[in-house]
């Protein structure tokens, strides 16, 4: 390949400000405003990267997003991107790039060796290989055939850059600003609409930029930059460069990435390398434009084979000419107008070849003009050079196709080809419409459109400056319209006359007289030639689906989109059969390749979710505790002391709640604000047992099912007044019961006079308990009575609290005298610091989750671990809180025969002879470590009692009260653990509840 | 008494991250006396004149009174937030449960007031409904949600928002929002009433 900076031109390029970069280690120069791949081709760069299978030194194909081959490695470090198309890549200064999959170096590249064992490598090589009894081989070979096959290798250091996520509203979007993209955002901006413009180029134009015609008498990308400047003066109107929208959604909901520093030699530490936007349209336009096809002949991956827009487009937009000997191959006047258009520009064109033995005769003199050698008739049937283009081979063909001649060699150093141009239809088919075949053009076009779009320009089919223009022009009116807004008819602009095209020949692949040893590459990303989409025909995969996957044609970054039509075309050839008969694969997104980074946002590691904090969490914090998420609080788990160890901290603070008195934050409680007059009647039918008779200032546990008859969620509910009550659940339950409640507030029960309030972070909840917690909470309330007559067990009393109004329950999960005491958020340290000032010559200590739930466990109340969405109110001993006075949610259900029955897993406790018995183990009755035997249970909560000085669990277990007395094991083969363990009462500690209600 | 609003120790006045010199964005904890969530059975019923002696706040949209806002966040539910530290009982003398339902809300959120010119782009980010200046202009209010939480946000001009969040999440709102602000640069200003 011999690319060359032409001496002047380039629309997109500024020949002042030099950039330099490096490829593979060497220094290069090119210019703002080139891309990777139009400065390695101006420094005469021919290969690029190496193949995915057989390591075939691979050219630059296109020049934009479809690019197969161009791949590199952009950056160094944790910035390394892999599989960047370097089509599209931006040049800065001091960008670094890297070829890709190659070993030792891109041009000497050992596992070439790879290219000698194509039939061993070819369609099915896994399927055939690693399948049945040799499937254990894979693990042999894995990690060999990884290395020798791939793309590049993402770095394994955390992603330094910055990603970010925004949402964008707007009456219309316009996805693509070439001709017509730009042509409907200028007609639905005069609207007043509100108008996004979004094009995945550095600046919007699309082909405009590379367009010869002249627009209103100046240079078509003169004219574009006009038109966005002008677009860009609406206040209505936002064009977005360097956004690629990929994906299309229902509801019309689009998600695009921008690149805000890709480009950029110096990031701005302040701002994302990417943003992803998720945008909601009334109405779209998709004016995504075409790929140009290549004809697939002999030797068509060699370095310097190109389509043959692209090498025009080079020539224009970046002044790069790709060769000085290129030759044109194609059955259209397309190829014949790029053909002249670049030589016009300075690059060196040899010949066109075109199977149309009379091409039209106007093109043909302006060809011999520019002293470009013509062959009619003819078709190259083989490309030839070791690792570039060298020459290409030349048949007469007859108008069928057929060789009726001798092969001609010519000299050429690029052969460009061009099978027309395939409408972008890759949205509208995410969209939910699937691409239609147009045999009689030989494209497909967009489905019917099941999402408020609509198509302009070259992506459903209408080709030509003018033409596009129009079209985008009607679409943005027809967009703007449909969005409620007023259009006119503003005259379009002054195109140069348009040559009408003559009929094209529907040329995707020329067979090559060397038969069996030509090698026809389809989908050169993933090495996937012809022979194997033959192969897989004669294997039985003729499906496109089952041809995808089989050979992975189509797969990978660029998605087939230079390969998946003369795939399609192939398979349909071997069917014998009709392209639209046999279908294309499904486009999903994302339509280029995306960041990970960009998807994510901001949402990983510290900010990948909302955390809860208690109104006490600073002073947890500044107080030694050790912090632990329960859901999405954090939750004190102990307050250690020096040298202390877990064990020995949450000990000592249980031992301080059954000695004197401890303070636990339990403001993570749910707690529901229950109104109405029917507010009784309300909780009597998702509460399991009757609270319609609970007296005002009074509270009761209260058990709530599933529709199932599953336990649902557990908590006190305290009767505030005739038609008020607070509802408290679990810590986990709180949204899911509040969930609940409204749903059968809105749904089930619409005539209840009840209205929710989730109140849970109106309070600063303290449990206060322990033998002297009585006389401490005498010390802190100005206006409630404490004594056991003026707040009995279970008694609620509001009044004010270190001087605030609050309220105080008698309630107790610790099994000692205890109170819940509520004060307002903001209180809530200035409370917990008054508790422990006053409670100091008491011997009060705080307690976190450890202790309170060791304090749970000695007691026999359950908690989460056993409310686990299997268990029963009978599993759990509380069969007698369900009413049968009454009707409850689940009180159909709960006595079916699945969930009653000796066999059921029920509540016992587990003592253990000096050994901790492990969380989570399953019981069965061996003593032998591993054994293999059915469990009978398994351990809900464990814990050291310092009541009973001993270890002791909670568990379920099968027919669990029969088996008291009896010795099991609690097995954890997963921690090499066996632990012989005795079935007990779950109540370990003061079973009749004397100590609290003293 | 030592009173600790839920963004005291982080909205501290002076503190900031801005863009070189620039800080486009101003944060400053909202401190109003009271947050009162109240509702009708019948969705028409209006606010009593005696809390809303003008027109009723329609839908998405707050009203105001001299020291209060109120707030339509649902068919006849609203939010009333105002430097009356009464108010919360005014309102349940004036509206008996046989008509609706008044719930004291003041210490169950926090609030933020985010100020500048990219305020809308900057809040935009996580909300997912139409910040733009037609879409929701001064004076509309609204429930959402934002990075996972629920808030309530009310747009006072073109470029201050109010953000409420349940007091738990204060800390996470804090983050979200200063993180997202780097980009405009953020400082902080004494707390507003």
């Amino acid at each position: 390949m011999s690319g060359v900076r032409l001496p002047s031109g380039g629309t997109l390029i500024n020949r002042d400000r030099p950039l330099t970069f490096t490829f593979d280690g060497r220094s290069y120069t090119g210019f703002e405003g080139d891309t990777v791949a139009s400065a390695l081709m101006a420094a005469g760069v021919g290969t690029i990267a190496r193949s995915f299978k057989y390591h075939r030194p691979r050219g630059i194909v296109s020049s934009g997003p479809e690019e197969p081959n161009a791949l590199v490695t952009v950056g160094e470090g944790a910035r390394a991107e892999p599989n960047v198309r370097a089509t599209t890549a931006e040049l800065h200064d001091r960008l670094t790039a890297t070829s890709q999959n190659r070993w030792p170096s891109l041009s000497f590249d050992l596992m070439s060796v790879n290219g000698l064992l194509p039939p061993v490598f070819g369609a099915g090589f896994y399927y055939k290989t690693f399948m049945g009894p040799t499937r254990g081989a894979w693990h042999v070979y894995e990690h060999f055939i990884r290395r020798a096959a791939g793309m590049g290798a993402a770095s394994r250091k955390p992603d330094p850059d910055r990603y970010e996520k925004s949402h964008l509203f707007c009456d219309v979007l316009i996805v693509g600003a070439g001709a017509a993209g730009l042509s409907a955002a200028l007609a639905a901006a005069r609207s007043g609409a509100r108008v996004v413009l979004a094009d995945e180029g550095a600046e919007p134009g699309g082909w405009l930029l590379a367009e010869t015609a002249r627009i209103n008498d100046i240079a078509a990308a003169d004219w574009t930059r006009a038109m966005v400047a002008a677009l860009a003066a609406y206040p209505n109107v936002r064009v977005m460069p360097r956004t690629s929208v990929y994906g299309y959604y229902d509801q019309n909901q689009l998600a695009a990435v921008e690149r805000v520093t890709d480009h950029l030699a110096e990031k701005p530490a302040h701002l994302p390398r990417q943003r992803q936007w998720t945008i909601r349209a009334t109405e779209v336009v998709l004016a995504t434009g075409a790929f140009e096809q290549p004809v697939l002949v002999d030797g068509n991956d060699l370095p310097g084979v190109m389509l043959a827009g692209a090498v025009a487009r080079f020539a224009q937009a970046y002044g790069v000419a790709a060769g000085q000997k290129v030759v044109f191959f194609g059955g259209h006047d397309g190829v014949w107008e790029t053909a002249v258009a670049t030589a016009d520009t300075g690059v060196g064109v040899a010949a066109i070849v075109d199977p149309r033995a009379e091409p039209a005769t106007d093109l043909v003199s302006r060809a011999r003009t520019a002293g470009i050698a013509i062959h009619a008739g003819s078709a190259v049937v083989r490309v030839t050079g070791s690792k570039s283009v060298s020459g290409v081979a030349i048949v007469p063909v007859s108008a069928s196709g057929e060789i009726t001649g001798a092969v001609e060699a010519l000299n050429a150093d690029i052969c460009a080809t061009s099978a027309g141009w395939m409408p972008a239809v890759h949205l509208h088919s995410q969209a939910g419409s699937r691409p239609v075949y147009d045999e009689g053009r030989g494209i497909f076009l967009p489905g019917e459109p099941r999402e408020r779009w609509r198509s302009a320009g070259a992506c459903h089919g209408v080709f030509g400056l003018k033409a596009a223009l129009a079209d985008g022009a009607a679409a943005g009116r027809d967009a703007a319209t449909e969005a409620g807004f007023k259009t006119d008819d503003a005259a379009l602009p002054e195109i140069e006359a348009e040559r009408e095209p003559s009929a094209p020949v529907i040329l995707r692949s020329v067979e090559s007289p060397r038969s069996a040893k030509a090698k026809i590459f389809v989908d050169q990303q993933h090495d996937v030639t012809a022979s194997d989409v033959t192969l897989a025909h004669r294997e039985g995969y003729r499906s496109v689906e089952h041809l995808k996957r089989y050979t992975t044609l189509g797969m990978a970054t660029d998605q087939g989109k230079t390969s998946n039509v003369a795939g399609l075309s192939m398979m349909a050839g071997l069917r014998g059969e009709a392209i639209g008969a046999v279908g294309t694969t499904t486009f999903r997104p994302p339509y280029t390749p995306t960041a990970l980074g960009a998807i994510a946002g901001r949402d990983a590691g510290h900010h990948i979710r909302p955390v809860r904090h208690t109104p006490m969490h600073a002073w947890h914090l500044a107080n030694g505790a050790e912090m632990i998420p329960a859901g999405a609080w954090m939750r004190p788990r102990v307050y250690f002391k020096p040298g202390e160890t877990l064990e020995q901290a949450y000990i000592r603070e249980a031992r301080a709640v059954r000695e004197s008195v401890g303070i636990a934050d339990v403001s993570t409680l749910g707690k529901i604000d229950v109104q109405g007059p029917d507010a009784p009647e309300f909780l009597n039918r998702v509460y399991s047992n009757m609270f319609s008779t609970l007296a005002v200032g009074k509270a009761r546990y209260g058990l709530m099912l599933r529709d199932d008859g599953i336990l649902f969620d557990d908590g006190t509910s305290w009767r505030l007044s005739e038609t008020r009550y607070l509802m408290t659940t679990t810590t986990a339950n709180a949204s899911p019961v509040m969930q609940k409640l409204e749903f059968l507030l809105a749904t089930v029960w619409p005539d209840l006079k009840v209205s929710l309030a989730s109140v849970s972070d109106v309070w600063a909840s303290i449990a206060v308990s322990g033998p002297k917690s009585r006389e401490l909470l005498a010390r802190i309330v100005d206006d409630i009575d404490v004594t056991d007559e003026g707040l009995p067990h279970l008694g609620v009393r509001q009044g004010h609290i270190i001087g605030q109004p609050g309220m105080v329950a008698r309630l107790s999960f610790s099994g000692e005298l205890a109170y819940e005491v509520y004060v307002p958020a903001r209180f809530g340290i200035e409370a917990w610091e008054t508790l422990l000032d006053k409670g100091r010559d008491l011997g009060i200590s705080p307690y976190g989750l450890e202790a309170l739930g060791t304090l749970r466990i000695e007691k026999g109340h359950v908690a989460g671990s056993e409310l686990d969405g299997r268990t029963t109110a009978a599993d759990l001993g509380l069969a007698g809180m369900l009413s049968k006075k009454k009707d409850f949610i689940g009180k159909a259900m709960v006595n079916r025969p699945g969930l009653i029955g000796e066999n059921r897993q029920v509540l016992v406790g587990l003592t253990a002879n000096g050994k901790g018995i492990p969380n989570g183990a399953q019981l069965i009755r061996s003593a032998t470590p591993g054994a293999v035997e059915r469990s009978l249970g398994h351990v809900t909560a464990n814990a050291y009692s310092p009541a009973l000085e001993g270890y002791i669990a909670l568990a379920l277990l099968e027919n669990g009260k029969a088996m008291h007395g009896e010795t099991l094991y609690a097995a954890d083969p997963v921690r090499n653990r066996h632990v012989e363990v005795t079935v007990r009462d779950p109540h370990f500690y003061d079973p009749d509840g004397s100590r609290m209600h003293v | 008494m030592s009173e600790l609003y839920p963004l005291a120790n982080r909205a501290v006045p002076g503190a900031g991250r801005p863009v070189g010199t620039d800080s486009a964005i101003t944060l400053a904890e909202r401190r109003p006396s009271s947050i009162v969530e109240f509702a009708f059975w019948d969705a028409g019923t209006p606010i009593p004149k005696s809390i809303v002696p003008g027109s009723q706040p329609e839908p998405n949209r707050a009203a105001t009174t001299p020291g209060h806002v109120f707030l339509s966040v649902a068919p006849g539910r609203y939010m009333a937030i105002g430097q009356d530290s009464s108010l919360a009982e005014r309102l349940e003398a004036a509206i008996p449960i046989t008509d609706g339902t008044v719930v004291d809300l003041t210490h169950g959120r926090a609030g933020l007031r985010v100020t500048g010119v990219p305020a809308a782009a900057l809040l935009q980010k996580g909300l997912s409904f139409d910040l733009d200046i037609d879409a929701f202009p001064p004076m509309s209010a609204t429930n959402g949600g934002l990075h996972h939480m629920s808030v309530t946000v009310i747009r006072l001009d073109a470029d201050v928002f109010d953000v409420f969040v349940m007091t738990s999440l204060a800390g996470s709102l804090w983050d979200w929002v200063t993180d997202a602000a780097v980009e405009y640069g953020w400082q902080v200003a004494a707390p507003v009433t």
